[in-house]
This record gives C-alpha cells, sequence and structure tokens, in this order.
C-alpha cells in the first residue's frame, strides 16, 4: 500500500514544493485534475501528466515508487479496456492518460502535504465525524502496522510462509489477521477510554494553518494557472 | 470488497456528482442511525475498522496479484452503518494513492456499500440456521459476485452510447448491409470483418482473463475470511456470534 512510505516522505524531505500552503498545493493538483478529466486532446493528456511527473520527481518520489502508484490506475483501466466497455483504441488510451494524471496529481499531494496537515484542511469542509475518523485511522493503521509486520515475522521464522501448502498459508494468515483484529477491538476500547480522559468529545481540534500564503505559494499557484489556460485553449483530439 | 476499483475518467462528471450526492445521503442515514453511540466512542471505532480494511490489503499473498479486504467480516463485527462509513473513509485515503479515482469515490464507496450491507444481511439471516464459518464463506461469495456485477453495470449504464459499448458489432452489421449494395467492397469488407472477428476474439479472452482473475479473487477472499471467522469463533465468539443472530 506503500502509505508508510508517502508518509515517511512527506514528513522527512525537504523541498519547494513542502514549503507551499496546502491550499496552493491542492489548487494545482485540482487544475491538473480537472483539465486532464474534461480533456480531449492529446497534447493536454501528454503533457500535464508529464509536468506532474517531473513535480514528483523533484519532490523525491523515486521512480521506481512512481511505477509502482501508476501500476493500479493503469491495471484497473486496462481490465475495463479489456471488458470491452471502450474498445476504441483512442478512448483507451484517453482512459489510460486520465487515470495516470489523476493518480499523478494526488501523489503530488500526499509526497508534499503530511497526511495531518490535510486532514486538518478537510475538516474546514466535512463532517465531524468523518475528519476525527480519518484521524484515528491513520493513528491506528501505522500501530496495526507494527503489529501485523511483527506476526508476519514470527510467521516466516516458523516457517509458515510457504506457498507450497496453499490452504495451510491461508490458515496462517488468517489466524495473523484474526489475533490482529482482537488486538485491534481491546485497543480501540482502551484508546476510546484514553481519549475520554483527556476530554476528547468526538471532535478532533486542529490548527487551521492553511489560511497562511508565502512566496513559495507562487509557483503552484502559478503553475495551476497555466495548466488552466492550456485545458481553455487545447483543441480537442490535436495540438494548441 | 470488489477487486476493481473504477478510476478517473472512467464515468462522466454529472454521474460522478451524483455518485456522490447519494454517498453523502447514505452517509447522513448511517451517522444518524449510530446517533445512540457514544460520540467518544464512535470515531474510535470507525478509526479502527478503517484502519483495519487498509491493513489486510498490506498482507502479502506471496506472487498473487490481489490484496485481501474483508469487509463483509469488519461489517459483521461492526455493523453495516459503522462499515459505510468506514468504506467512505478507506475509499478516500485510497483514491489519495490511486487506488480508485478521486472523482468516483462517492460511486465506488455506494458498489463497495453494497458488499457491507448485503455480506452483513446474508450473514445475519445464513447465522441462524448454518454453522459461522459456512454462513462467512457463502455471505462473501454472494456479496462480492454482487458487487463485481453492480461495478460492471455501473461503468456500462454511465456510457449510453452504444457506439462506446459495443463499436463492434454495430460496425460489422454496417458492413453486411453496405455487401449487398457495393459487391465491388466484397475483398475489403471480408478484411474488414476478419479484423472484426480477430478484435471479438481479442476482447472475449480479454474478459475470459479478467472474470478467471476476479473469481479466483473472490474464492480467496471468501476462503481466508471463513479462516479468521473459525478463528474468531474459538478465541473472541462474542466479536461474530452477537451480529449472527442480530435483525439489521
Amino acid at each position: 500500500m506503500d502509505i508508510a512510505f508517502i508518509d515517511y516522505l512527506a514528513n522527512t524531505k525537504a523541498g519547494a514544493m513542502r514549503k507551499c500552503g496546502i491550499a496552493s498545493k491542492l489548487f494545482l493538483c485540482l487544475s491538473c485534475l480537472s483539465v486532464c478529466l474534461c480533456a480531449r486532446s492529446l497534447t493536454v493528456l501528454i503533457s500535464v501528466p508529464a509536468l506532474l511527473l517531473v513535480f514528483n520527481l523533484i519532490s523525491g518520489m523515486p521512480p521506481c515508487r512512481l511505477m509502482h502508484f501508476l501500476f493500479y490506475p493503469v491495471f484497473f483501466s486496462l481490465a475495463f479496456v479489456f471488458m470491452r466497455l471502450f474498445s476504441d483504441p483512442y478512448d483507451a488510451a484517453v482512459i489510460l492518460l486520465k487515470a495516470t494524471a489523476s493518480v499523478l496529481s494526488m501523489v503530488l499531494l500526499l509526497i508534499t502535504t503530511p497526511f495531518t496537515d490535510l486532514f486538518s484542511f478537510l475538516g474546514a469542509f466535512l463532517p465531524k465525524v468523518i475528519v476525527s475518523s480519518l484521524f484515528f485511522a491513520y493513528r491506528i493503521f501505522f500501530m496495526l502496522l507494527q503489529k501485523l509486520s511483527d506476526s508476519l515475522k514470527n510467521m516466516r521464522l516458523r516457517g509458515k510462509f510457504g506457498l507450497s501448502h496453499s490452504v495451510f498459508y491461508l490458515k496462517s494468515i488468517a489466524g495473523v489477521l484474526g489475533s490482529v483484529f482482537i488486538s485491534a477491538v481491546d485497543m480501540s476500547e482502551r484508546m476510546s477510554v484514553i481519549y475520554a480522559i483527556r476530554g476528547f468529545n468526538g471532535r478532533i481540534y486542529t490548527k487551521n494553518s492553511w489560511r497562511r500564503f508565502s512566496a513559495y505559494d507562487i509557483l503552484p499557484v502559478l503553475t495551476g494557472i497555466a495548466v488552466i489556460c492550456l485545458g481553455i485553449f487545447a483543441r480537442p483530439g490535436g495540438a494548441l | 470488497m470488489s477487486h476493481l476499483h473504477l478510476t478517473d475518467g472512467m464515468i462522466t462528471p454529472v454521474w460522478c456528482a451524483l455518485g456522490y450526492v447519494i454517498a453523502a445521503a447514505v452517509l447522513a442515514l448511517c451517522v444518524y442511525k449510530i446517533r445512540g453511540t457514544d460520540s467518544v466512542k464512535r470515531a474510535p471505532l470507525i478509526g479502527l475498522i478503517s484502519a483495519l480494511m487498509l491493513l489486510t490489503m498490506s498482507v502479502p499473498l506471496g506472487f498473487l496479484p490481489f490484496h485481501l479486504n474483508l469487509t463483509v467480516l469488519l461489517a459483521v463485527i461492526a455493523g453495516p452503518y459503522v462499515g459505510f462509513i468506514a468504506v467512505l473513509v478507506v475509499n478516500f485515503i485510497l483514491s489519495l494513492i490511486g487506488h480508485g479515482g478521486i472523482t468516483v469515490v462517492g460511486i465506488n464507496s455506494l458498489i463497495i456499500g453494497i458488499e457491507v450491507f448485503l455480506g452483513y444481511a446474508l450473514f445475519s439471516l445464513l447465522g441462524r440456521k448454518c454453522n459461522v464459518a459456512v454462513s462467512a464463506l457463502a455471505a462473501v461469495v454472494v456479496t462480492l459476485l454482487v458487487s463485481t456485477s453492480a461495478m460492471v453495470g455501473t461503468v456500462l449504464f454511465t456510457n449510453t452510447n452504444p457506439a462506446v459499448i459495443l463499436p463492434h458489432e454495430h460496425y460489422a452489421g454496417e458492413l453486411h448491409g453496405e455487401e449487398e449494395v457495393e459487391s465491388g467492397l466484397h475483398d475489403e469488407d471480408e478484411s474488414l470483418a476478419q479484423a472484426a472477428a480477430e478484435v471479438k476474439l481479442f476482447s472475449l479472452s480479454g474478459i475470459v482473463a479478467i472474470a478467471v482473475i476476479l473469481l479466483f479473487g473472490i474464492i480467496l477472499e471468501a476462503a481466508v475470511t471463513m479462516f479468521v471467522v473459525s478463528f474468531l469463533k474459538r478465541t473472541r465468539p462474542d466479536l461474530i456470534l452477537k451480529n449472527a443472530h442480530r435483525r439489521m
């Protein structure tokens, strides 16, 4: 899933994009996304993902990892193409490029913005139960990931990781998942009590630092405006 | 959870917006239904179920290009309303990393929400009469088949232009009509018809390949769910049995 790797990149690396405010980065990503989703011009559908690719690489995303992220949209788009829902090659290419642009824009946002900042920004628009759940999901995921990783390591050391006996392997995996589920439910109950003692009333209050702007915000804002202009002036199916 | 996630660009913006509106309505219903739960426990529980859904996707299955989801199992543990909210949260996080599009979070959540509600209902129904492990197996198989069909049906239904959905049959039909009128183009038509047949064969093999992969994924998820339910029945039966005999 690579969520841990994205979190690592967002919190440890430096760079101009990480100094930008979340509002300007979101503007850039949503501009790229909306322009690509509305576009029929190959110029737009190739140049915008190429621009996003450059931004991703500059922001420290390793190319191999990026390929891994791109695998999902390409695979799912191809699955639908194979199912003959979009059998025209041009339509298939458009679908693939749109999906690629979408992933590149979202990954750029995530590798330059910590999850907590993003959820804090979303707190201004989404219901409190959803935002609090996002925070808890983020926190619990990393705690359980460590537990799952330890359990799988134990399983491997005890020789239960071979694929030669598939049923045995699945039973072992199910046992690991079952034990993780049990400890997760217990942990959730303990966590509720701890949060209640600390004064949690169902809502996580966050600092709204996204309203501040700096000189670094000029780059994503200008790039976003340029992408929108490209989308407006590009002709369907051809060049500018 | 269905193993096909819709990506951005496959569904027109109008349908995406409609998906968001309906998902918001279902979300409001779910939040209303769980209003009786202590507000301090509500968010940690939804967060926990969301984290478990994300976590099961991280389990390696060797060389197999699959990930588990165990949506039905988690709906059984937490209930369908908490399950749906968790599905929405998970789909949102997944869309940020390219696993399903950000514009189709509403539609993806509604389709996967089918798994939550149907899986829970089937498990509750079958759990009264059969062994819980067998009930879980049957519930997962039926639910995944329904949700996968819903996913494909959604793409077909939202692309209403027949030229986009079935261009080859339509084109082949036109060719036959022209053959009768213009005999001079007979050879060219034959080669075109042959090419269309090749494309049809390729498409058919593609459908079969995808169907086999999906079927294998469904069997795998059903088997793991059954083993986890057996494990929980032995170690913490209260987690699953309290819902096996309860109505929605």
